[in-house]
């Protein structure tokens, strides 16, 4: 049912605990990962989230595995992140973008930007975590479109 | 009550042929006993009884039943071990018997208090070896580690951790062969294809069909399984069933290539590493032969230290070889096949990787080979297609199932490596299904139908190879768990021995090296937080802190400090057994040490029952004097071809060795056995007969010999039997021997004729079935006083068939 100017729905699959036997198998893997909290929920300028940060794997080599492994071990040194580990658990989900490749033509980097800026529509902000700014801004032009299921991070 | 030994006796196992007693009544023994005598016979009996293995003989190849009976019992004799203790109720013996075929071992105490005794035996440290202390020195801080720790008796801990990390390996190369995470992703294309989502939730699955269905009336809300199957059963139409049939078929043909396809790279890794492997192993292919000749080899040794083979030969080749040179040779080889083995090792799991990752896959084509349609004419090409690819991943595995020995090459990776032309019949395909679903793209319902159908098997598939990767996942996960916290409580129990009995191992240590250089020693583990990646042993050299020991350490000294680890680990562990037995432990010790250590175990472990076994000359020397004091019991070790295994010659052996050397003509030997053995019935005999022999000084005590017994013997026979002065010649002949002459000192040259010494061996005989019944069935057959016929006035054996008259 997906065709050109097709609008694919994006469902995330059972969430994870954010513990290093979790992350491991991620190693080799390459798409966009979102970490949130099991219970706090955000309050975003439009709505609430527990999501805290969204972020990318570009390639296999520096796997979704390994990225979320820097945020596990505070080398990212994202404080937002350490700082949330500390007061509740948090989980985490995440996109293997091999299932995405024959519908999305463009980079990892231009998802993961579709998806931010898809957060800031519904949200009205990047996520809290996420400190990057200056994201390029996606064409409108593109042939997939995505229906994403904030509503998970609720 | 603290387990000490009254009996011990072993029947047929290893180099023991006939019973082998030792009637220790609690005491200890030292026993003698040159090399190949059988000493170890000894201590691996014992080490069987208890552990039910022998760590020497611990191997896949070595068949330990077998090896353990002796070399000459036939399959119906029964070999056993037997150990009574001063708590009659664990008296037990373990045997080895043949049973339907099989050697089975069974003990025969089957109560608990016995099977609680050998439980908590177990924990015990018993048996202390040379060959432990020998291997400890030259060992790597993890092999050290491992030496160590069999010592302290954490040879099974070691296993059970060995056992786990293979489960645990294989839990992870079953998960990397299944490739999970790229079935998962195939399936979530269809689905992104078929109804425009990515779902691997059940209610967002039923959300997004509920959402595609909502504009057909069918009335059904999805909110289960079988709900979809409603809304299909409402869209289905006779004609759709064949179209769908198609698509489907065509559908999963394309996604398993599709799949396969993206695996090229996976595949292709594992048999690049497999290959690299292979080539260094197959240009060295002599060094992996080499350890199938471990086995063989270690046999020749033992063929060589037992004394099954005394010539100067190989006993594997019959060239002529000196035996200790050989020896020497065998041990450097079986330390090259070690390293052999490991490089073995690192195929072996290159190896076994490879050959998962492509059984799954050609499991995978054969599924779909196993399609109803694949058959079908419209799909000839498909088929053939699919026979290509079957034919290059069987291509794969031929070459992984090649013997590395087999001196074949096997294919070099990119020879083998699926491409793209390998999957040309994808295009077809692809046109194939486009056509059906612009056909189909008219009539809705039956596009409706194929979608969700086909959703819905992509769907059940994702939560089966999620469900399958859970498991796994979950498996490893505990697996891993309990494999931390066994090497945590591995460091934990060895850290906490260190740090309790540092003390007493620094003084057994400082005991045995008195005023040396090295004040004091300490043992360290190695490896971060949980680990436990060795062990070593620092040591205070001139006030400084100083590893590794070879350093300054001599043979000597790290033997002393092996020796003082186990015994601080039998001061710590063992609760139950009062008994050590120690073979051979001193071998490598020089004189000082060997000495020091023998008033050490005197000293410190005057309270224990010591099983000491040693083939050192001097050092037996030195401690039976010492042993003698004590109360142990002394004895010597002999092997014998007929008989194995035994304790000191008694009479009776002498009688068949001299026996044997006359028939084979060794005549030169023959002095010292003739003469003792004819002591020993002169002293028999007047011993029974109360022939009285005045008192000699030592200077003239070789006159205590057999001419002044017979002397004595004769003018007692000539007071009191008129017929045993009948007998008189038999006597004179035997001391009028020009033979007999010669036999009288030790120190007497000696070179007499075969004749001479068999005439002379015929007279002793005589001499000796005189005094001696001749009936089988006599209990006592000694011509003795004891025996005295108060009425006919006659001396004479215990069934009354000889006998004399006597006043």
């Amino acid at each position: 049912m997906s065709r050109p100017n097709q609008t694919v729905n994006i469902y995330f699959d059972s969430p994870k605990n954010f513990e290093a036997s979790n992350i491991l198998p991620l190693n080799g893997i390459a798409g966009l990962y979102f970490i949130f909290s099991s219970s706090i929920q955000i309050q975003y300028p439009f709505d609430k989230s527990r999501l805290l940060y969204i972020g990318m794997s570009e390639k296999r080599t520096n796997s979704i595995g390994s990225r979320l492994n820097g945020h596990f071990g505070g080398k990212s040194k994202n404080v937002g992140l350490t700082n949330y580990r500390q007061v509740e658990p948090l989980w985490f989900t995440y996109i293997n973008f091999d299932m995405l490749k024959n519908i999305w033509a463009y980079r990892i980097e231009d998802l993961e930007s579709y998806f931010i800026l898809n957060f800031v529509q519904h949200f009205g902000v990047y996520p809290i975590c996420n400190n990057k700014t200056g994201l390029d801004v996606m064409s409108n032009n593109i042939a997939t479109h995505f229906k994403i299921d904030w509503n998970y991070f609720k | 009550m603290a387990i000490k030994i009254k009996q011990l006796e072993i029947t047929g196992l290893r180099g023991i042929r006939d019973t082998l007693s030792l009637a220790l009544g609690e005491k200890s023994v030292l026993l003698y006993g040159d090399n190949g005598t059988g000493k170890s016979s000894i201590s691996d009996s014992v080490e069987w009884y208890y552990t039910d293995a022998v760590s020497h003989l611990s191997g896949e190849e070595i068949d330990l039943k077998e090896a353990l009976r002796n070399a000459y019992f036939a399959s119906e004799e029964e070999s056993n071990i037997s150990v009574n203790y001063n708590k009659a109720v664990i008296n037990s013996q373990k045997k080895l018997l043949t049973k339907k075929g099989k050697l089975v071992s069974e003990y025969s105490n089957v109560t608990t208090d016995f099977s609680n005794y050998l439980e908590s035996s177990k924990k015990e440290n018993l048996i202390l070896r040379y060959q432990f202390l020998r291997d400890f020195i030259d060992r790597t801080k993890g092999d050290k580690l491992k030496n160590l720790s069999d010592i302290i008796g954490f040879s099974e801990v070691t296993k059970i951790k060995d056992v786990l990390r293979k489960s645990f390996n294989s839990l992870k190369s079953e998960i990397k062969s299944q490739n999970f995470e790229n079935q998962i992703n195939t399936q979530k294309q269809t689905l992104i294809e078929k109804i425009g989502a990515a779902v691997s939730q059940e209610n967002n699955f039923y959300e997004k069909i509920n959402e595609i269905i909502a504009d057909y009336g069918t009335g059904i809300t999805v909110g289960l399984m079988e709900d979809v199957d409603k809304v299909l059963l409402k869209l289905k139409t006779p004609v759709t069933t064949k179209i769908v049939a198609e698509l489907r078929f065509l559908e999963t043909y394309q996604s398993s290539l599709t799949t396969l396809k993206t695996e090229i790279d996976l595949i292709d890794k594992e048999y690049d590493k497999y290959f690299k492997e292979f080539e260094k192993i197959a240009a060295d292919v002599q060094s992996i032969m080499q350890t199938y000749f471990a086995e063989m080899l270690k046999s020749g040794c033992n063929l060589i230290s037992k004394k099954f083979h005394t010539e100067s030969s190989c006993p594997l080749c019959l060239q002529p070889k000196d035996l200790n040179d050989l020896q020497s040779e065998i041990k450097v080889r079986l330390l090259e096949i070690e390293e052999s083995s490991k490089k073995k090792a690192v195929f072996d799991n290159a190896k076994i990787s490879a050959t998962a990752i492509v059984d799954e896959r050609i499991k995978r084509l054969a599924t779909l080979g196993s399609e109803v349609l694949i058959s079908d004419t419209s799909n000839s090409t498909a088929k053939n297609a699919l026979d290509e690819l079957k034919k290059k991943m069987e291509a794969y595995k031929k070459a992984i199932s090649e013997k590395v020995t087999s001196g074949n090459k096997i294919a070099i990776p990119n020879s083998l490596k699926l491409v793209d032309r390998d999957f040309s019949e994808l295009k077809a395909v692809l046109g194939r299904i486009e056509k059906i679903k612009k056909a189909l793209a008219t009539d809705n319902t039956t596009l409706l139908f194929a979608n969700i159908s086909a959703a819905k098997d992509a769907f059940q598939k994702i939560k089966k190879f999620e469900a399958e990767r859970e498991k796994l996942e979950a498996q490893k996960k505990s697996l891993g768990i309990i494999f931390d916290g066994f090497v945590k409580k591995q460091k934990d129990g060895l850290q906490d021995f260190i740090d309790n009995f540092s003390d007493t191992i620094n003084e057994f240590y400082q005991y045995m090296n008195p005023g040396e250089l090295f004040e004091e020693i300490r043992i360290v583990t190695m490896g971060e937080e949980n680990e436990l990646n060795g062990i070593t042993i620092e040591f205070k050299y001139k006030g400084n802190w100083v590893s590794p020991p070879q350093k300054y350490f001599s043979e000597s000294h790290l033997n002393c400090f092996g020796i003082s680890f186990f015994l601080a680990s039998v001061i710590a562990f063992n609760k139950e057994n009062k008994f050590l037995l120690l073979d051979d432990i001193i071998s490598s010790f020089d004189t000082n040490h060997r000495k020091r250590f023998a008033d050490l175990l005197f000293e410190k472990f005057a309270d224990y029952q010591i099983i000491l076994l040693t083939h050192e000359e001097q050092w037996f020397q030195y401690v039976k004097q010492i042993s003698k004091r004590k109360g142990w019991i002394i004895g010597k070790i002999k092997w014998t071809e007929t008989k194995g295994t035994h304790l000191d010659e008694n009479p009776s052996d002498l009688k068949e060795l001299v026996e044997a050397d006359l028939t084979n003509g060794n005549v030169t030997l023959l002095g010292n056995p003739i003469r003792k053995y004819l002591e020993y019935i002169l002293k028999t005999i007047c011993f029974n007969l109360e022939v009285k022999l005045n008192f000699r000084y030592n200077e003239v005590n070789e006159k205590r010999m057999p001419d002044e017994m017979i002397n004595e013997l004769k003018a007692k026979i000539n007071k009191a039997s008129a017929e045993l002065k009948l007998k008189l010649p038999i006597i004179e002949r035997l001391t009028s021997s020009n033979v007999f002459g010669n036999l009288l000192s030790h120190d007497n040259p000696f070179d007499p004729k075969i004749g001479d010494l068999k005439a002379f061996w015929n007279d002793i005989i005589e001499f000796e079935s005189v005094f001696k019944c001749q009936q089988s069935t006599c209990t006592k057959p000694q011509v003795s006083l004891k025996n005295y016929d108060t009425v006919a006035k006659k001396i004479r054996c215990g069934c009354d068939a000889t006998k004399y008259d006597w006043k």
